[in-house]
């Protein structure tokens, strides 16, 4: 190898050797280098010389940053954990999650009641044996297209707003069924009456406090509201979610063109005998008390959509 | 410049807001942040080392680790800020194009200058004129003392970038001029 050193050493005039992996391990690590690399070592350590005054010039400033920052910290983090505690918790999102999909199959029930009137009788069936709670209609058997489950109706708000945005009934029934909302809004589960239906309520009976007077003569006896009024053929008109209703008076299945539809056989039936008539009316199950009366399909159409048609 | 079992010690105290503890920190680092930064950011090393301990000032009580892994923590954070130093002179177009220039051609005068300075100031500007991801390793390795793994999760590159970058570096460095110069071989 004495000719690869002459090459070398020719060489060194020139440039100084190749570093290897090994040079390199023993510089950086501050390790004696080999004459080779002397000038590098030499670079190397006064760059990691001892520090100069200037250099550690600043220590107090900074401490007192640190302080500072530390005292703020807490403060500045707080937020920071609360809002990590804000963030929906898993069980939180599992239930946003299950609420959702509640939302999504009632709308998507209502819709298919909608969609269903159209369908054939035995699909009609099925998805009302399937779907009834949600307010699938049962098959309808008439000829004709049942016009009446329209989705506006089905969306329809709060049985209150329905019987407040009815078409004028007689004084009579408007006041009955003024009455029957503000019963049920006195249940739990129900909702409250629109404020415009209260108002109402309240001038006919001359006053707030004397609704309650004004409605203990118009008890909901189950007397049957006469049927014969336009609106109260509404009653036909289904409503998703007035499923409850047809069931118990078989009679006003005939009525309303839109009839058919609404004779779901809610499960709401047995419960609120009597109401069963009122639920013939089409609006007003929503008031009944009737368990199932919850949820997005719960409200009935507005008698009067029916009439309309 | 330091030893990791008394950083170690000190760390833990910063931890849970003792000045002193932090004190030890900034005393044992700040040299080697400050030239690091200087490699990294020139002339706004001091601002960005200040914006560095200050950011580390806040974190600290999140961090759990030993006197080493804080040493490659405070490196990530100051090359954090030297990185946001530089996007903030580039976002100023008119200044930067004299700023960078004036940044460009004083590492190159602090190379020629190197003969009046203090032999660290002097290293420190013959890094600075290596290619930036050598001067980089070099100074990461060489100065601030972190190994092949911690360097290169500073740097995000895989240790094999940094190994090279070193070699690179350092083989640079050593054929530079002043450095053949300021070594005197046995047989020159």
């Amino acid at each position: 190898m004495g000719w690869w050193r002459a090459l070398r050493g020719a060489m060194r005039t020139r440039r100084t050797p190749r570093l290897g992996p090994d040079d390199v391990d023993r510089l950086v690590a501050g390790d004696p280098a080999g004459p080779d690399h002397r000038a590098l070592a030499a670079l190397l350590d006064a760059a990691r010389s001892s520090p100069t005054p200037e250099e550690l010039a600043g220590e107090r400033a900074a401490v007192a940053r640190f302080v500072a920052a530390y005292r703020d910290g807490p403060t500045t983090s707080l937020p920071k954990g609360r809002n990590r505690v804000r963030r929906p918790s898993p069980a939180r999102v599992a239930m946003m999650k299950v609420a959702a999909s509640v939302a999504v199959l009632a709308v998507g029930g209502t819709a298919v009641a909608a969609e269903a009137g159209r369908l054939p009788a035995a699909a009609q069936r099925q998805a009302h044996d399937l779907f009834g709670r949600l307010g699938v209609p049962a098959p309808d058997t008439s000829d004709r297209p049942a016009a009446s489950p329209a989705p506006s109706a089905a969306g329809a708000p709060a049985p209150a707003a329905t019987a407040s945005g009815a078409a004028p009934d007689s004084g009579e029934i408007r006041a009955r069924r003024l009455c029957q909302a503000w019963r049920a809004q006195r249940q739990p589960h129900n909702r409250a009456m629109t404020a415009e239906a209260r108002r109402e309520l309240a001038a006919l009976a001359g006053g707030t406090g004397r609704i309650a007077a004004f409605c203990a003569s118009r008890a909901d006896t189950g007397t049957p509201l006469p049927s014969d009024s336009p609106s109260s053929r509404g009653k036909g008109s289904p409503a998703p979610g007035s499923t409850g209703n047809g069931n118990g008076p078989g009679q006003n299945n005939g009525n309303g063109p839109g009839t058919n539809n609404g004779n779901g056989n809610g499960p709401a039936n047995g419960d609120e005998p009597g109401t069963g008539n009122d639920h013939g009316n089409g609006n007003k199950q929503g008031n009944g008390d009737a368990p199932d009366n919850e949820g997005g399909a719960g409200p009935g159409p507005t008698p009067t959509h029916t009439p309309r048609r | 410049m330091w030893d990791d079992n008394d950083l170690t010690a000190a760390v833990k105290a910063a931890a849970a807001g003792d000045p002193e503890g932090f004190a030890v920190l900034w005393r044992s680092l700040q040299p080697a942040v400050l030239r690091y930064l200087r490699v990294v950011v020139g002339a706004a090393a001091e601002d960005v080392a200040s914006e560095t301990w200050l950011q580390a000032s806040r974190d600290l009580h999140r961090f759990s680790g030993d006197g080493a892994a804080f040493r490659g923590w405070l490196f990530r954070i100051a090359r954090h800020r030297a990185i946001d130093e530089r996007r903030r002179l580039a976002r100023r177009p008119e200044q930067p194009a004299e700023t960078l220039e004036g940044d460009l051609s004083p590492a190159r005068d602090a190379a020629a200058e190197a003969l009046e300075r203090s032999g660290t100031d002097r290293a420190i500007a013959l890094i600075a004129t290596l290619p930036p991801d050598q001067a980089e390793a070099v100074m990461l390795r060489v100065v601030a003392g972190l190994d092949v793994a911690t360097t290169a999760r500073v740097l995000g590159k895989r240790p094999g970038a940094v190994r090279v970058a070193t070699m690179r570096g350092l083989r640079r460095l050593a054929a530079h001029p002043q450095v053949r110069d300021l070594g005197t071989g046995p047989d020159e």
